[in-house]
């Protein structure tokens, strides 16, 4: 296909949101709503046509480049559509679709939880902005394109997740999540105009990061990104932001708007060849810890989308981690190693979109039918939810990295690239550090899979703990189940055609790296083989040694020592599960367990036991606290000059002006 | 490397490899046990008891939980058919049960794969709702996230060192970069057996045949499992018994000298007689040592760590 109807299908697609951004906008002021339907369409097609642009750019050999739209202050308003892009587009479509088709499912659009009137119109507004920012985000071509779009981006995002807003936890979410992209921005803004400073222009594409002059740039960005991906130590917002925003939002958030981050960190380091070894080892470090400080703090909590959150911040941790090795790698001059960690990076960056987004949408599916997301109150659900469980349950074998999933794929790439590291002879420091990253990046898998046999495990089996989860069971195919089902759908065709998905990152691949190698032949492990062996062995199993026994089958009541019928009571709770795990760490979790036993008799009959778990984040007590104080108390200091006087504002202004004519002078 | 083209070799080599994934897993269990019992001055129950306990499980009929979901009785077959995957690719005997070059015994698959099979195992003790299941599986994935990083580490030393992250190359009998490291050989056996000690729930981790659930783990999973469905689950660790002991000396064999083990019949009489006084030294250790309180485990399992870092460290520096 020619560029041509790639840049007809963007602008379609950019059509389509702004168009129903005005139709919103009008409808509000007719007083009335807009159709759900109308909405719906024009979001779906808007990322429809998206989609259709990204494969018709696909190999199209040149970037598009959709030039000089219109002045726009300090240069031309430009896009391109360049391989790189192009992943990130896909991704962008389909969980698009994804949210879109469960929208009606998950939003109530009568009423809310606390009675209130649900503003459709506002909803599908921000949607559809979000949507735009994303798109053209991922399009920009200049460093002032790109920071307007962003700025869209993160005004969508923050404004959804104050969707429920008379919630006190929602409004703090959305101030938290407004902080951090405020941060971000400003950092991203420095370090822009030091590239413009260094460059003498905005476009991406002429910015190289290799000689020394870069570096505070560079470390900007990194920064900035790890903000906005919601790295350690600036991942405090991500927990509250996510677990605000309603669902199908929710899982645009978590699966996609994070990723722009890891997006721009391609686009400007990898591409533009940073070569700064303290921006390599920091964003090595900063990687490792959020991956084993998100999945520990994931593992303990109780609330099934702050879980979630958690589990991005170990997720994204895991991306940059890949990014620092492909930049390493090609400082000390390894281009297959570099391409191994690069096609990680974007393999990965996409699956944990596809898996994440799914399983928001299954805890989102969750929230809506229990009214609780807290895993103390859940159970039982894979009787009452059965389509949402055998989602949620491929979405977690896929987050854990387990064969033969997408999410197995990519980190093997990761694992590959670290293991072939230390095989060469680079530095010793470098193979000592890769070597090491193998048994961490392990230590972390294993800590994923007993989050998610947690999240599954209490949440959809057993029995359930309270009168919340015993709704009445799902019946028939709804459109947030049909949503989940592709989605994980998408998961095991990922990871069992992984050969095929990485021949498609190739263009990308080749771009950042610069070599023909084809991103298929990195990943030589022969999962699709492997799974056809093992379904055909399992089923066999199956069909000749339980399948003939399942007549003679006797249903009986789980075993219970004798003592009668076992309440729900008696069930291992989420905390009681992670306990062990959370007493090992308690010095980074800051555990404490107090039990309290009232009774005459108390050690052998009790007639009270209050058993509370506290658990006290170290960072956000003690640093994100102190930081909050400071913040806090130079504003109440600056107040006093803000006197309200026309008089000395007039001489600030004038002070100002004088400061400003003496600096033009001396520089 | 070429695929071998001798028929006989590959019939010869297939041939003693099914027989001994048949045999050898319930027999190391029978072994294990008859001697505990020696230890104990009893007579104990037949070497062959495993595989007659099977076969009356398999007969029986099968009792199911209420609370059950579809996961309880898919989960015993998915284990099974993950330890009989493992058993091709893990280099658990001196065979190569497949020819070279069809699927690589890679390292990361296999540590994921045995991550497959634990996940399907801690959800099905997790289906009943039983507060025995619940605890077994909190103990699994504890224990499990404590000794992967050793597990993983060993491994990825010997790869490192061999230059290659296929096991079935790293282990091979021809010469390769590791013959020799006799050091790096020996740490990272016990290292590996060190870890299956807690992988298969063996005595100071685990006490198998205690008659009280709430400090068991491995048998706590499966108390809810029955007939059928608890043979397979059975069949599934014996295999992975086998499996962890037999890797574990293979790193052994690496340490002794190559001209003994020069021909195939050679090679093969020390890999099954290796795995069986694997199980004779685990029965010598359950008989003198008590089973750890549950608090000090992190401790036993630093020392399968320790190994782990000692090969990291001569893996590095040579």
């Amino acid at each position: 296909m020619a560029p041509p109807n790639c840049i007809l299908l963007y602008g379609l697609a950019c059509l389509a949101w702004t168009i129903g951004v005005a139709f919103t906008i009008i409808a509000d002021l007719l007083k009335t709503k807009l159709s759900n339907r109308l909405a719906l369409a024009l979001t779906a097609g808007g990322a429809l046509s998206a989609g259709m642009g990204a494969i018709g750019n696909y190999q199209a050999g040149i970037p598009v480049n959709f030039t000089a739209l219109k002045h726009f202050g300090l240069t031309t308003l430009s896009f391109t559509g360049d391989n790189l892009a192009i992943p990130f587009i896909l991704l962008l479509t389909l969980v698009a679709l994804a949210s879109t088709l469960s929208t009606r499912d998950l939003i109530d659009s009568t009423h809310n939880k606390e009675g209130h009137r649900f503003q459709s119109n506002h909803y599908y507004r921000l949607i559809l902005l979000l949507l735009l920012g994303t798109l053209l985000v991922l399009l920009s071509a200049n460093a002032i394109t790109f920071l307007v779009f962003w700025e869209v981006m993160s005004v969508a995002a923050a404004s959804l997740i104050t969707s429920e807003h008379v919630r006190h936890r929602a409004q703090r979410a959305a101030l938290a999540y407004i902080t951090a992209s405020r941060l971000a921005t400003a950092l991203l803004t420095g370090a822009f105009l030091w590239m413009y400073h260094q460059s003498g222009t905005f476009d991406f594409a002429s910015w190289q990061f290799q000689s020394n002059s870069t570096f505070p740039a560079a470390l900007l960005i990194l920064l900035a990104v790890c903000i906005k991906a919601g790295i350690w130590p600036a991942h405090g917002y991500l927990p509250q932001s996510y677990a605000e925003a309603p669902g199908p939002a929710a899982a645009l958030i978590s699966g996609v708007i994070g990723k722009t981050a890891i997006y721009l960190l391609l686009r400007l380091l990898v591409l533009g060849n940073c070569q700064h070894s303290w921006v390599i080892y920091i964003a090595l470090a900063l990687g490792t810890i959020s991956c084993i400080w998100g999945i520990l703090f994931a593992l303990v909590e109780r609330d099934l989308k702050r879980l979630l959150a958690f589990s991005s911040v170990e997720n994204m941790g895991l991306i940059i981690i890949a990014i620092s090795l492909s930049m390493l790698a090609r400082k000390e001059g390894l281009p297959v190693i570099a391409a191994i960690a690069v096609t990680g990076t974007l393999f990965h960056a996409f699956n944990h979109g596809v898996f994440k987004s799914l399983l928001m949408l299954a805890a989102s599916t969750i929230d809506k039918k229990a009214h609780t997301r807290d895993l103390a109150q859940l159970g039982g659900l894979a009787k009452r939810l059965p389509w949402t469980m055998l989602a949620f349950f491929i979405g977690s074998v896929a987050i854990c990295a387990l064969p033969p999933s997408n999410g197995f794929a990519s980190k093997w790439l990761i694992y590959q690239a670290f293991f072939r590291m230390a095989i060469e002879s680079v530095p010793l420091h470098d193979r000592a550090i890769s070597l090491a990253m193998l048994g961490i990046l392990s230590f972390v898998g294993a800590l994923s899979l007993a989050c998610y046999t947690k999240a599954i495990g209490i949440a959809f089996l057993g029995r359930p703990r309270s009168k919340q989860a015993q709704f009445t069971p799902e019946t028939g195919l709804s459109g947030s189940a049909m949503a989940l089902v592709i989605l994980s759908a998408i998961c095991v065709f990922l990871g069992t055609s992984a050969g095929i998905c990485l021949r498609a990152i190739t263009p990308a691949l080749a771009e950042l790296n610069g070599s023909g190698i084809d991103a298929a032949n990195l990943f030589p492990v022969a999962v699709a083989q492997l799974s056809l062996f093992g379904l055909i062995t399992a089923s066999i199993i199956y069909l000749c040694i339980l399948g003939p026994r399942s007549t003679g089958m006797k249903t009986y009541i789980t075993w219970d020592c004798g003592y009668g019928p076992l309440s729900a009571r008696a069930e291992e709770t989420g905390s009681s599960f992670s306990h062990p795990i959370g007493r090992i760490f308690s010095q980074v979790l800051q555990l404490k367990v107090e039990t309290n036993i009232t009774g005459r008799d108390r050690r052998h009959f009790p007639e009270g036991i209050k058993v509370e778990t506290r658990m006290t984040p170290f960072i956000e007590t003690t640093v994100y606290k102190r930081f909050i104080e400071m913040v806090n108390f130079s504003s109440l200091t600056l107040t006093r000059l803000q006197t309200g006087s026309i008089h000395v504002h007039l001489l600030y202004l004038f002070l100002t002006m004088i400061v400003l004519v003496y600096l033009g002078t001396v520089l | 490397m070429s695929i071998e083209t001798n028929t006989g070799e590959i019939l010869k080599n297939s041939g003693t490899f099914l027989a001994s994934l048949i045999i050898l897993p319930p027999l190391t269990i029978g072994i294990l046990r008859k001697t505990k019992a020696r230890f104990q001055n009893r007579i104990g129950a037949p070497l062959l008891q495993p595989f007659f306990d099977l076969a009356k499980l398999l007969q029986k009929n099968e009792t199911v939980s209420e609370h059950a979901s579809w996961l309880f009785r898919i989960a015993p077959c998915i284990n099974l058919t993950v330890m009989l995957l493992l058993s091709l690719l893990i280099p658990w005997t001196s065979l190569t049960a497949i020819p070279h070059g069809i699927i690589s015994a890679d390292l990361f698959l296999i540590i994921y794969l045995l991550g497959l099979a634990r996940f399907f195992t801690v959800l099905a003790a997790l289906d009943t709702g039983s507060a025995f299941g619940g605890f077994g599986a909190s103990r699994e994935v504890t224990l499990a996230l404590l000794v992967e990083p050793a597990v993983m580490l060993c491994l990825a030393c010997l790869g490192v060192r061999a230059g290659t992250s296929d096991l079935s190359q790293v282990f091979s009998y021809e010469a390769t970069r590791l013959t020799g490291q006799y050091g790096l050989w020996f740490l990272a056996g016990c290292g590996l057996f060190l870890s299956s000690l807690v992988e298969l729930s063996r005595m100071p981790a685990d006490d198998p045949t205690t008659h009280l659930e709430l400090t068991m783990v491995h048998e706590a999973m499966i108390l809810e499992n029955s007939a059928a469905n608890l043979a397979l689950a059975e069949i599934g660790h014996y295999i992975k018994v086998a499996l962890l002991l037999g890797l574990s000396w293979q790193c052994f064999m690496h340490c002794l000298p190559s001209h003994l083990l020069s021909d195939w019949t050679a090679r093969a009489i020390a890999s099954t007689g290796g795995i069986i006084s694997l199980a004779l030294f685990i029965a010598l250790i359950e008989s003198l040592a008590v089973k750890l309180r549950w608090t000090k485990l992190p401790e036993f399992i630093a020392y399968a760590v320790a190994m782990a870092i000692f090969s990291y460290l001569i893996a590095l520096s040579v």
